[in-house]
């Protein structure tokens, strides 16, 4: 009998000692949903975090509590280590910063070009506690001031930076969202990568452009919208778009419904591979204001060159701005001549976009197609002859 | 009474020939009740007199006074003495040209006229005759056969088991008029000495079950079972286990199907509960209604059920898990309304389950012991009032009733009420592992179910088949219930001594 009791009490010291350790209830957890890291003074950096105040957001929702509440709090410090500012946070805030739920992370634009994206990244990396799907931008100008925005549609700053930088499925100009995992990978593989830019008009922001990051971890500059539309086409990320183009003077938008892009490589010379770049288009007359005749086989050819020339004039002034300016492969030639020429690449990758800067010497062909599918419900708004 | 009888059963005493000594005995023995009737009559008016003996409530007086007393008075030519007939041809005479009953009997030991006046016949005394007769005039009142309250169904049969062991045997045959049904009769308890039947069909099921039940069942000595659960629970394989072994049914539908699949069923006089063996835990989760309703209903049914199952055992323990560990695994914005909705609760998520759960347990079990009307109103005041003056209070959140309430309608919803508070139980189980553990815990306590569910065995059959061990061929009739014309072979695990019930390409001539 003794022997069953010492049992019990073993197994039960065992699991009460060992369980509950961890326990914390959910509603003493502080929900980070954003941070934003700046530069402080001295090289030291400067997090901020924005918390949600879920009475407030509860509020809002049911229509009741209290309406006037604000339904997040913005928490910033200030250390020499992004952990060392996170724990002081900690003596200033009732509920102790709980990462799992941190949608987006801002780094902003001058410690990006000061090189220190890894230096920012380690915390986020390496602690269990945060998620490799966490969004990261760039913000052109102070980060923190991003997560101030009072947006009318959604409660918290950070869901309306979430949700906009989910929109490339109805904007070109937007880089698909880049998540620290893949910011990690870029990083440890030594590749030049883009990730997307966030800019601050009034109490609006732009998710529009891209930032174009160097094998060096250093970023290079920006990319504008209609360079990162072409950097999409480029790296074949293109759900959806709008062309302009002129017909007899008029505009006509030309809506891009599919796109795909394939690309070949001649690497008969290692030192220069000549690289062409297949791009197939299908979409629609979106609209236009002028009175060709639609169902005329030879406007459509006309209308399909146009559409061509015009996304192909986009791709070469990124292509030049990559290659003469930035010096970076942002749009995935590497990645080309790692997957189908390993051998080449094995030679050439010390000197691909550092080094010898084969990337800005070689030749890249581009090859638009375009087929126009479908002319819209009608035929034409004005009578013929009009 | 009682300790004649017992004595009597040694069977040495036999019956007197002296009339007025035997009614004196009979008076002696059962210590002379109110409702023994000793009725003495000459026979045909004559010289020959008898005593009829019975007891009032268990006897039928219409039979005992038009086809016994009526005839007896007309039996003139056995009544006069001086006829030149011996007394045993009298007594023969009477039995067999007199009396127009179905059942008469002729004994001489004292232990069968006090066990048959107990079971409400009729013992007839002929003055001066060494033997008895025992007239079949058994008849007590009884329910009339009703829909089973507990297992009532939208589609199939509306009768249900009663409390009179001869009827209940009655519906069985009246579904399965083979001539291979077995009904093997027993006499539980000592002092209650009530029929107990055990029914199989013979060359269905596999011989080793029926010795096995017989085996157990003749282990059974106590001096009342007054329900089949006294039976149940001693016979079942494991005491320490929260899942029902055997499964009782008030459904001879249900009875009849698990005949014909190869289990056997006892049946207790004086309940309407009668019990399958072996059972399964699938069978718990299993109802008729899968196999009437069409394949197609009765299998989303069935699956119904299992995530009822699921849901009934992990619902709440899951809801503490994430709320008080891991809340990085609930949806962002859902995280955020639960968080909240919990503002302000003063308790940790596990002790507010707790409450929550032991409320509804005690709501249950007071609705039951009450009379109908007010049970209703305890639901809602229960159900209603109480969790919304809970959650206006602030003690629980208003995510923690809802969960609660999922849960109860669940658990309601598997069709073994028995099955059914096994798994309330052992939600409370997995509660605490969830507020200890988190979901380490939850896992550790569903690895612990499963190995038991997996070495539990019914009359030596696994608890787990056909799942644990695997028979692919009973696999048609487990989560999917395959349309009938599919299911022409009897259940594999089971391993019965005839395979085929049904052909599929039909009746061929």
């Amino acid at each position: 009998m003794s022997k069953l009791l010492r049992g019990l009490v073993a197994a039960a010291s065992l699991i009460l000692a060992a369980g509950c350790w961890d326990r914390v209830e959910i509603e003493d957890r502080g929900f980070v949903v954003g941070s934003a890291i700046d530069e402080g003074k001295d090289g030291a950096y400067e997090l901020t975090f924005q918390y949600i105040v879920p009475s407030a957001m509860q509020g809002k929702s049911a229509g009741g509590g209290h309406p006037s509440a604000q339904s997040f709090q913005n928490v910033s410090s200030t250390a020499a280590t992004l952990f060392k500012a996170a724990r002081k946070m900690s003596n200033e805030t009732s509920r102790p910063p709980y990462l799992e739920h941190n949608k987006i992370i801002i780094v902003s634009e001058r410690l990006a070009r000061a090189g220190k994206i890894q230096e920012v990244l380690d915390l986020f990396v390496r602690d269990p506690e945060m998620r490799r799907a966490a969004k990261l931008m760039i913000s052109v100008g102070q980060a923190k001031k991003l997560l101030e925005i009072k947006p009318p549609i959604e409660t918290l700053p950070v869901q309306y930076i979430n949700s906009t930088s989910e929109n490339p499925q109805k904007s070109e100009s937007i880089v698909p969202a880049t998540t620290m995992g893949h910011v990690h990978r870029f990083l440890l593989e030594e590749h030049s990568f883009a990730i997307p830019r966030i800019t601050q008009t009034d109490s609006k922001v732009s998710l529009s452009g891209a930032a174009v990051f160097g094998s060096d971890k250093k970023m290079k500059g920006f990319l504008d919208g209609e360079e990162t539309t072409g950097k999409n086409y480029f790296s074949g990320t293109i759900k959806a778009g709008a062309v302009e183009v002129e017909i007899e003077g008029k505009p006509l938008l030309f809506e891009v419904k599919r796109a795909s892009r394939t690309l070949y490589a001649n690497v008969s010379d290692p030192e220069s591979p000549a690289f062409t770049v297949n791009v197939r288009i299908e979409g629609n007359v979106g609209e236009t204001y002028s009175h060709v005749d639609l169902l005329d086989p030879q406007v459509i050819r006309m209308i399909e060159n146009r559409v061509s020339d015009k996304i192909r004039e986009i791709m070469y002034v990124v292509l030049e701005k990559l290659q003469k300016e930035y010096k970076a492969d942002a749009i995935g030639l590497s990645d080309y001549l790692n997957e189908n020429h390993y051998r080449v690449w094995k030679k050439i990758a010390a000197d691909w976009d550092r080094g010898d800067h084969l990337f800005s010497k070689c030749k890249v062909d581009v090859k638009v197609h375009t087929r126009l599918r479908i002319i819209g419900a009608i035929e034409r708004v004005q009578p013929e002859g009009e | 009474m009682s300790e004649s009888a017992s004595d009597d059963k040694r069977g040495e005493s036999y019956v007197f020939p002296d009339m007025q000594e035997n009614i004196g005995h009979i008076r002696r023995m059962l210590g002379d009740p109110a409702d023994l009737v000793i009725r003495i009559i000459s026979i045909g008016g004559g010289e020959r007199s008898c005593a009829l003996a019975f007891l009032s409530g268990l006897s039928d007086k219409a039979v005992i006074d038009e086809q016994i007393v009526r005839q007896i008075l007309k039996a003139g030519r056995f009544g006069q003495e001086d006829t030149g007939m011996d007394i045993s041809e009298v007594l023969g005479g009477l039995r067999n040209e007199t009396m127009s009953v179905s059942q008469v009997l002729e004994v001489n030991l004292w232990s069968d006229v006090i066990k048959a006046v107990l079971y409400g016949d009729t013992a007839m005394f002929l003055e001066g005759a060494d033997d008895v007769l025992l007239i079949g005039t058994q008849n007590w009142k009884e329910r009339s056969i009703d829909e089973p309250p507990t297992e009532a169904l939208v589609r199939g049969p509306r009768e249900g088991f009663t409390e009179k062991i001869e009827t209940n045997i009655g519906l069985i045959r009246r579904g399965i008029r083979d001539m291979n049904l077995r009904f093997v009769s027993y006499t539980i308890g000592r002092r209650s000495r009530k029929t107990l039947i055990l029914t199989y069909i013979q060359g269905i099921i596999h011989p080793a079950i029926v010795e096995e039940a017989r085996r157990r069942l003749d282990t059974i000595d106590i001096d009342d079972a007054p329900e089949s659960g006294f039976i149940e629970q001693w016979i079942e394989d494991s005491f320490l286990s929260p899942f029902p072994q055997l499964l009782h049914t008030e459904r001879p539908d249900k009875v009849r199907a698990a005949l014909l699949q190869g289990k056997a069923a006892v049946m207790l006089e004086g309940t309407p509960f009668a019990l399958i063996l072996p059972t399964t835990f699938v069978a718990l989760i299993q109802s008729p209604e899968d196999y009437y309703e069409r394949w197609l209903i009765g299998s989303l049914i069935r699956l119904l059920r299992y995530l009822a199952v699921i849901i009934a055992l992990f619902a709440p323990a899951i809801y503490i898990a994430l709320v008080s560990f891991h809340q990085g695994m609930i949806p962002f914005k859902l995280a955020f309304s639960i968080a909240a909705a919990r503002e302000g609760v003063p308790f940790p998520a596990i002790i507010e389950a707790m409450v929550m759960e032991g409320t509804l347990e005690l709501l249950r079990e007071a609705g039951v012991r009450l009379p109908k009307p007010i049970g209703q109103t305890i639901g809602i005041v229960g159900g209603l009032v109480i969790g919304e003056a809970a959650v206006q209070a602030g003690v629980v959140s208003p995510i923690m009733v809802i969960i609660v309430a999922v849960t109860a309608i669940s658990s309601f919803a598997i069709p073994s009420y028995s099955a059914g508070i096994a798994f309330r139980m052992l939600r409370f189980a997995t509660m605490l592992a969830a507020g200890i553990l988190g979901l380490f815990g939850i896992i550790l306590t569903f690895i612990m179910i499963s190995t038991h569910l997996v070495r539990l065995r019914s009359f030596g059959m696994p608890y787990s088949a056909p799942f644990a061990p695997m028979f692919i061929t009973d696999w048609r009739d487990l989560v999917i219930r395959s349309p009938v014309t599919f299911l022409t072979k009897r259940p594999e695990f089971i391993q019965t001594k005839n395979i085929n019930r049904a052909n599929k390409r039909g009746k061929r001539s």
